[in-house]
């Protein structure tokens, strides 16, 4: 939960801005890794469910779909352009 | 899943056009599908999920999930009632947790604006039904966790895309150690954890 913590968000978002970019680069898997900073404020008890609304970790759809035609769980029988 | 891209403009276009989330993923045509427009082509991936649910005994309480450590949830069954045993959860798999910003166009829009969108990809299980023989019965009289397993990777429901508000809670799922992993539900696939050496187990117990 420490990693969560509303305060340290400044600093390790900086920190953590090269090595970043580094990890989305490396791994295709889509989890996040343990490594990868994503600080996520206190949650309201009101609402049913909080994510981040951090830009940080983005995917183009469609190079991300060429890059995994192949993948059995995202099979593209053809590639749709907008 | 056939077709990521289609599948998720059905997704996001039935929760747009308000209709009832159900068992029948409703399938659009191609020109409806063209109005939903992910702006910049992006969706945006995130770490961790916080739900805040009510527990059996009415308190507050929430979970954190995500895909790499803490990935499965429950869900209200939305059956047909035609083809419903009464089971009243359904489970699945974490796979990414997601945002996007969404531009609907067309006679239906109700904004030119782009609206912010959160889902979920999952990785479906179905509940174990054993054999006709011996038909798995589950429950506190025969004093045995109900049994779940993923759905085969080639089957139409093996994946899917979720509204973040029909997630329940999470649940802890505790693999069946007898009936040993297996290759055979999904080839080698980015919808797994690195860590998982492409195999899954045959079945889960729902510890719920």
């Amino acid at each position: 939960m420490s990693e969560m913590s509303p305060y340290g968000k400044k600093g390790k978002g900086k920190e953590d801005a090269e090595k970043g970019s580094k990890v989305t680069q490396q791994h295709d898997a889509l989890a996040l890794h343990f490594e990868d900073s994503e600080p996520l404020p206190y949650s309201d008890p009101q609402s049913h469910y909080h994510i981040s609304s951090s830009t940080r970790y983005h995917i183009n759809i469609y190079n991300w779909i060429g890059k995994h035609s192949g993948d059995p769980a995202l099979i593209v029988s053809f590639l749709i352009t907008s | 899943m056939k077709d990521f891209l289609p599948r998720l403009k059905d997704h996001l276009l039935s929760r747009l056009l308000g209709l009832e989330y159900d068992s029948n993923e409703r399938e659009f045509t191609s020109s409806e599908r063209s109005t939903v427009i992910l702006a910049g082509d992006k969706i945006f991936r995130h770490k961790v999920l916080r739900i805040n649910y009510t527990t059996y005994d009415l308190r507050h309480d929430q979970d954190s999930l995500n895909p790499r450590t803490n990935a499965d949830i429950m869900l209200l069954a939305h059956e047909d009632d035609s083809d419903s045993d009464g089971y009243p959860y359904w489970y699945a798999r974490i796979i990414g947790i997601f945002h996007t910003l969404v531009i609907h166009t067309g006679e239906h829009s109700r904004s030119q604006e782009p609206w912010r969108m959160d889902f979920l990809w999952v990785r479906w299980f179905g509940r174990d039904p054993g054999t006709p023989r011996h038909p798995y019965i589950a429950g506190w009289k025969s004093k045995r966790l109900e049994q779940v397993g993923f759905i085969p990777g080639d089957s139409p429901g093996a994946f899917g895309f979720l509204d973040l508000q029909q997630v329940v809670r999470g649940v802890h799922l505790i693999p069946t150690f007898a009936h040993g992993r297996t290759e055979a539900l999904l080839p080698p696939s980015i919808a797994r954890s690195t860590g998982d050496n492409d195999e899954d187990w045959n079945f889960y117990y729902v510890n719920r």
